[in-house]
């Protein structure tokens, strides 16, 4: 890499990457050209070659086209009551990602799902959902699911059905049932309460064996970080609402979280300054998190430095700060006072100590899933110390299931105990911990049953491998982290003859073997009170009420737990974290993540999620062995070198990717890639950090060497793709504070507009064009960045509901990705300890739209109510439009992206949005399908569209509120309002192009201990150091507009 | 002076002067001559074309194919002035019209008329529960998104587009429903609205001018038909 240039004088630097604050040939050569690469036609075609092919094949089309299709029409025999032929109907379901459950809404449309939604009517989603379970829906119509059981014998497979399995299994399992060689059962984390029930009754009816707990991505932690800390099992629950400082210690509260979406709106609601005070985040971890990129102080350490923070932290508050131990505390004075001051705490936990002190009852401190129990108990210690357990933090109760580790699973394997090995779901050979190696020892089980969506390397080691229904084909039960008992219902039959686990399991237990549903109706019994079976189907009447509410709804009315109970502390004794071999070059930390786009591999095949960037790397289609900008000087490595990662003997190569803000000496490695056992897509992604994970370092580990290889890997990053400058670092250092501005509440307070001041002044924008009034509906978006945390839902929510494309790697590495919402994130200062600002920008709809004045064709004209609309078939594809968008946000359909899609696959097309075809200009359309249904919707029921009636995908799902859409000339909207926010700005507003989408400027409540209080503190335009000061002499005239070329012609 | 064949093939830089403007080879000389009959061939051509895609004939305009049921809507409709809505139940709150699933139909014909020889499929179909496969008429191009309910609340009278389908015994299509037809009513819509409640009724006639009644009736519901071109494609 080249040298960075970053000067530490400077102030305010912003920048996107790495390459761009160094201002390499590779990043100029991204701003210069914006389709870069040029056209190539799929499969090596010259381009003459090509011309020739289009010219002949349009002249038999026009031919063809001569003859318009007869086309049927198939009604219903007899139509479902309630159901409209053509009209999307939401369904309530749950979600389940590892033990955390989501409850959903599935959009149905002519009997196949198509989108996923939140449930509104629970309070841990509120309408927005995760990438993860909007990405989910795709799944469902992957073409390399399993489709037939399989059974293996020795080398042979034979193709075959549920009925032969269950007659197999029927007498095999009868006669395994009391004893002799066991049953093993190898699950992963549910909270489902009918699969629970199964489980537990299966290791009564099978004593020789047991269930076996592998979880690749384990909250195990928090629950026994409880346990040590209260001396019961239980489920914390935050309160960040009422939280005023709140302390992440590697939790990252607002993505892997267990309740990361009611967390993250709650933490939004209090950083809203027109509301009152703003609260305080600060965050010690060691790779750059989203909750780190919202932080107001972040410390990056190395993940096992963290406990080491959060004792230093604890001395500090009980021995400088004379906090009273509260009683039942498992530690001693004695015990802190070797803490006091330790390097991982830092320079700043006096002040942070003093902070919390401050703010007692009203302080919140997490530690994270990857953390040992020890600290959570810690944690917990701290927050009864400050009083606050019963006000931001309280606990369910949780019966922990007995279940044993799969380290025990391998023990037993090897022992010849285990007759016959049941795995639900997963994909332990891959995922399970290396030291183990369970592939090998699964084989001295006679019998192997495999029960999973995909025919895996597990698979293929089982006798038998059963395909597993996807949840939108299953019925089943989830209890949410809040104890809400939530409805799994189908949308759709089964695909492919799959089936659930709590079916393989009745097959297994039940003398009579009970359906999916039947189970599910059998647990509601039970649990509403009554017990099983439950009545058949309409006896009951007063039982089929509830039970149909309970579907209808997809959680159990009452059955949520707002909050939890106070529990005290039990005092056994915490055990202090050991000190290790200090870190260094020849001695790094390995810190296993797991994946924002694949999460534990369970997500390899899903395109959406491949291809979605992560919001701190950019990366997409691979991981990456992420080290500090320090570290990979001090290692001699650079960005896209593939080195050898070495770790007790095992080793994995893996391309280096330079991440700023990563703690120094840690390597952060994400699970799940690598995968040679997967489908199509996920084929060849990445590398797999599987191979270094051992039982007993499963969240981090030190010890870790690395060597280079002397080979090089692309890396395809999205961060320099569709930069909105176009005049070189120097510019872009100029107009970066412009494009996202921030503050601090200090500012804010001091003067309410400090935003407009961010941007230069002059005078006042007069059009060349003719205006266009606007007199009936005005739609506008508003996006706050002091709420947006780039946790990327809005990206999949879009995608799902626009049927945008994926494109792959080797054109993602073009700049051609087709995501309609790009979210930008700006560094800020020292790329060791950068601050980041998220910034999600799609098409602003320009009143003076820069795009339509330059379209040959017309294709991108204006309506009447300001949408920019994209005509996709007057389009011609010259890309005038994009190369005139000064947002860079058109996007161009490069191939018929659509066209190798199999029928199953187009099932997850939105049928009210047009697929677009190769040659195709497409972008953001503010969600025009809804907006033309809300206007229909009105309509019929003889009224205007109201504020609330249209809410486009993005913010839909945010689950930060961060983005409002609606009228700007109904003076009541809430998008109106927030206009009239002296927050509000508009990006590139100097260009008079009349953006309606406008953001709210971001503000940070820096601790002024530890930071100025002020970081716009020069009054107009003065302290940024970039350097506008010229602005002061141009007349105002345009009130607080800004102003192109003042601030540059000054210097 | 005509450059010698040899210098043309030696090519630049080695022969004479001459070669280095390019000329002509001899066999063009003809194509002045057949200049005169390629323009008038490319006339001819652009006339058929024209003619051939703007004629109403190759419009989907008359286009009546044969349905699996002899349906009749003159009968049905007509005759027996059954409201349109008796089948088309979504006609009014969603974008589709639909065609009746058979139970619809087994309404009245699990008594009427039970024998009859053209209901065969239909009683096929009511007991095997496999559907009808009627044959689509009017078929807009997938990139545009018609909405019925919008149309019919505005009060656009089903026989603005469907013509008098209470007299057809083979439904045929009376609109050429491309967009220049859109875009007539759309740009001036007063002729086509009536009261909402009269929509259905084939043979209601307004109270003097058409226009007048329209225009009114827009103001009063405040319609307003747009034609940007995100109403219809999106």
């Amino acid at each position: 890499m080249a040298e960075i240039n970053h000067d530490p004088g400077r102030g305010q630097d912003y920048w996107r990457s790495l390459q761009q604050l160094a201002d390499t040939d590779e990043f100029r050569q991204q701003l210069d050209n914006e389709f870069p690469g040029g056209i190539d036609a799929p499969g090596g075609l010259s381009r003459r070659r090509f011309l020739q092919i289009m010219s002949a094949s349009i002249a038999m089309t026009s031919l063809a086209g001569c003859r318009w299709p007869v086309e049927r029409i198939v009604p219903f025999a007899k139509r479902p009551e309630g159901y409209q032929p053509g009209t999307p109907m939401q369904f309530a379901t749950t979600f389940e990602l590892g033990p955390v459950a989501h409850p959903v809404l599935a959009t149905s449309y002519d009997g196949r799902p198509i989108k996923i939604d939140g449930n509104p009517g629970h309070a841990l989603s509120g309408g927005a959902t995760s990438a993860f379970a909007q990405a989910s829906v795709l799944d469902l119509y992957d073409p390399d699911r399993s489709r037939r059981v399989l059974s293996r014998r020795g080398r042979s497979t034979t193709e075959t059905d549920w009925a032969t399995f269950t007659a197999w299994a029927g007498p095999h399992f009868a006669g395994l049932r009391g004893g002799g060689r066991g049953v093993a059962i190898l699950t992963g984390a549910t909270s489902s309460p009918s699969a629970r029930g199964l489980l537990e009754a299966a290791a009564r009816a099978f004593p020789g064996g047991k269930v076996y707990l592998w979880e690749p991505v384990c909250r195990q932690n928090e629950i026994l970080g409880v346990k040590e800390a209260f001396g019961t099992p239980g489920l914390p629950q935050l309160d960040v609402e009422r939280a005023a400082v709140i302390v992440d210690f590697d939790a990252n509260l607002m993505l892997d979280h267990a309740t990361a979406l009611r967390n993250s709106r709650q933490f939004a609601k209090g950083r809203k300054p027109e509301h009152g005070a703003m609260n305080r985040l600060y965050c010690w971890e060691n790779g750059f998190s989203i909750t780190g990129g919202m932080a107001d102080h972040r410390f990056p350490v190395a993940a096992r430095d963290v406990g080491a923070a959060v004792w230093a932290l604890a001395a500090e508050l009980v021995l400088g700060e004379g906090l009273p131990l509260p009683v039942g505390a498992g530690v001693s004075r004695g015990e802190l006072s070797a803490w006091r001051g330790h390097a991982a705490g830092g320079a700043h936990i006096a002040a942070v100590a003093r902070d919390l002190m401050a703010n007692r009852g009203k302080s919140l401190l997490v530690a994270g899933l990857r953390q040992p129990a020890g600290v959570h108990a810690l944690v917990h210690t701290l927050n009864t110390a400050l009083g606050n357990v019963g006000q931001t933090i309280t606990f369910l109760p949780f019966a922990a299931p007995a279940f044993g580790t799969v380290e025990e699973l391998a023990a037993d394997l090897d022992a010849g105990r285990i007759d016959t090995v049941v795995v639900l779901d997963g994909n332990p050979v891959v995922t399970a911990p290396a030291d183990l190696d369970l592939g090998a020892k699964l084989a001295k089980a006679p019998n192997r049953i495999h029960l999973g969506d995909k025919d895996d390397a597990t698979a293929r080691l089982c006798t038998w491998h059963l395909p597993k229904a996807h949840y939108l084909e299953s019925w089943g039960d989830a209890m949410a982290w809040d104890g809400a008992y939530l409805a799994v219902q189908p949308l759709i039959a089964p695909l492919y003859d799959g089936h659930t686990a709590t079916e393989l399991l009745s097959v297994m237990v039940d003398a009579e073997p009970r359906s999916a549903w039947q189970i599910a109706r059998d647990t509601f019994a039970v649990l509403g009170g009554g017990s099983a079976p439950a009545p058949a189907e309409g006896a009951d009447r007063a039982f089929e009420k509830r039970w149909n509410a309970f579907i209808h709804d997809g959680v159990l009315a009452g059955s949520a737990q707002e909050r939890g109970q106070a529990l005290a502390l039990a005092g056994a004794a915490i055990k202090a974290p050991a000190p290790g071999k200090p870190l260094g070059a020849d001695n790094l930390e390995i810190c296993f993540a797991h994946d924002p786009s694949v999460w534990d591999g369970r997500f390899a095949d899903n395109a959406w999620l491949q291809e979605m960037p992560d919001f701190m790397s950019k990366l997409t289609w691979d991981n990456a062995a992420l080290v500090s900008p320090a570290t990979a000087a001090a290692l001699g490595v650079r960005h896209g070198d593939v080195v050898t990662l070495s770790l007790g003997g095992r080793t994995v190569d893996a391309p280096v990717y330079v991440q700023p803000g990563q703690a120094r000496w840690s390597v952060t490695v994400n699970l799940g890639y690598g995968r040679t056992d997967c489908g199509r897509v996920g084929l060849g992604a990445g590398f797999d950090a599987y191979r270094l994970r051992t039982f007993a370092a499963r969240d981090f580990a030190d010890g870790l060497t690395i060597a280079r290889t002397g080979r090089t890997y692309q890396l395809a990053t999205t961060q320099d793709h569709h930069a909105i400058d176009t005049r070189g670092a120097a510019e872009i250092q100029d107009r970066a504070p412009r494009l996202v501005r921030e503050g601090t509440l200090a500012d804010y307070e001091a003067d309410g507009h400090f935003v407009d001041h961010l941007g230069i002044h002059h005078p006042p924008l007069v059009s060349l064009w003719k205006e266009k009034e606007y007199d009936g509906y005005k739609w506008g978006m508003s996006v706050d960045l002091n709420a947006c945390n780039g946790c990327n839902a809005c990206l999949i929510g879009c995608q799902s509901e626009n049927n945008i494309p994926v494109v792959g790697k080797d054109e993602v590495s073009r700049g051609r990705e087709m995501a309609w919402i790009r979210l930008d994130r700006y560094f800020l200062g020292d790329p060791e300890e950068p601050t980041v600002t998220p910034q999600p920008v799609g098409c602003v709809h320009c009143e003076l739209a820069p795009c339509e004045q330059v379209c040959p064709v017309a294709a991108t004209m204006h309506t009447d109510e300001g949408l920019n609309a994209m005509v996709y078939n007057r389009c011609v594809g010259t890309r005038y439009c994009s190369n005139n968008c000064p947002y860079k946000v058109r996007r161009f359909n490069w191939f018929n992206n659509f066209e190798d899609l199999t029928a199953t696959q187009r099932l997850v097309l939105n049928p009210d949005v047009t697929v677009r075809a190769r040659g195709v200009m497409e972008k953001c359309t503010y969600c025009v399908q809804r907006i033309e249904k809300a206007r229909v919707a009105a309509r019929v029921k003889g009224r205007k569209i109201m504020d609330g009636d249209i809410t486009p995908a993005c913010a839909q799902t945010c689950p930060t509120d961060a983005i409002v859409f609606g009228d700007l000339n109904d003076p009541g909207s809430r998008v109106s309002k927030l206009r009239e926010d002296s927050r509000a700005y508009d990006l590139l507003g100097f260009l008079n192009i009349k953006p309606r989408t406008f953001y709210m400027a971001r503000l940070r409540n820096p601790n002024p201990e530890i930071a100025p209080a002020r970081m716009n503190d020069g009054g107009h335009g003065g302290g940024h150091g970039g350097g506008h000061e010229g602005g002061h002499e141009a007349p105002a005239a345009g009130g607080h507009e800004e102003a192109a070329g003042h601030g540059q012609a000054a210097h | 002076m005509t450059p010698d064949r040899n210098d043309l093939e030696q090519g630049p830089g080695r022969g004479a002067t001459e070669t280095d403007k390019f000329v002509f080879p001899k066999w063009t000389n003809g194509l002045r001559e057949a200049s005169a009959v390629m323009a008038i061939g490319g006339l001819l051509y652009a006339v058929v074309l024209v003619t051939g895609v703007f004629s109403p004939k190759n419009s989907a305009v008359g286009y009546a194919p044969e349905q699996p049921v002899p349906y009749s809507h003159a009968m049905h409709a007509g005759k027996m002035a059954i409201d349109c809505r008796y089948c088309h139940t979504t006609v009014e709150t969603t974008a589709k019209a639909n065609i009746p699933p058979t139970a619809t139909c087994m309404n009245c014909h699990a008594t009427v008329r039970t024998e009859s020889p053209k209901l065969e499929l239909v009683r096929k179909s009511a007991e095997s529960g496999e559907a009808v496969k009627w044959v689509r008429i009017h078929d807009l191009p997938d990139f545009v998104y018609f909405n019925h309910a919008g149309h019919i609340q505005s009060g656009v009278g089903c026989i603005s587009c469907h013509g008098r389908v209470d007299r057809m015994e083979v439904v045929e299509q009376v609109a050429p429903l491309n967009m220049g037809w859109c875009l007539e009513c759309h740009r001036d819509p007063a002729p086509n609205i009536r009261p909402v409640e009269f929509v259905t009724d084939m043979e209601w006639k307004p109270e003097g001018d058409p226009r007048e009644l329209g225009a009114r009736l827009m103001a009063e519901r405040g319609i307003a038909p747009s034609t940007d071109c995100a109403t219809c494609h999106r």
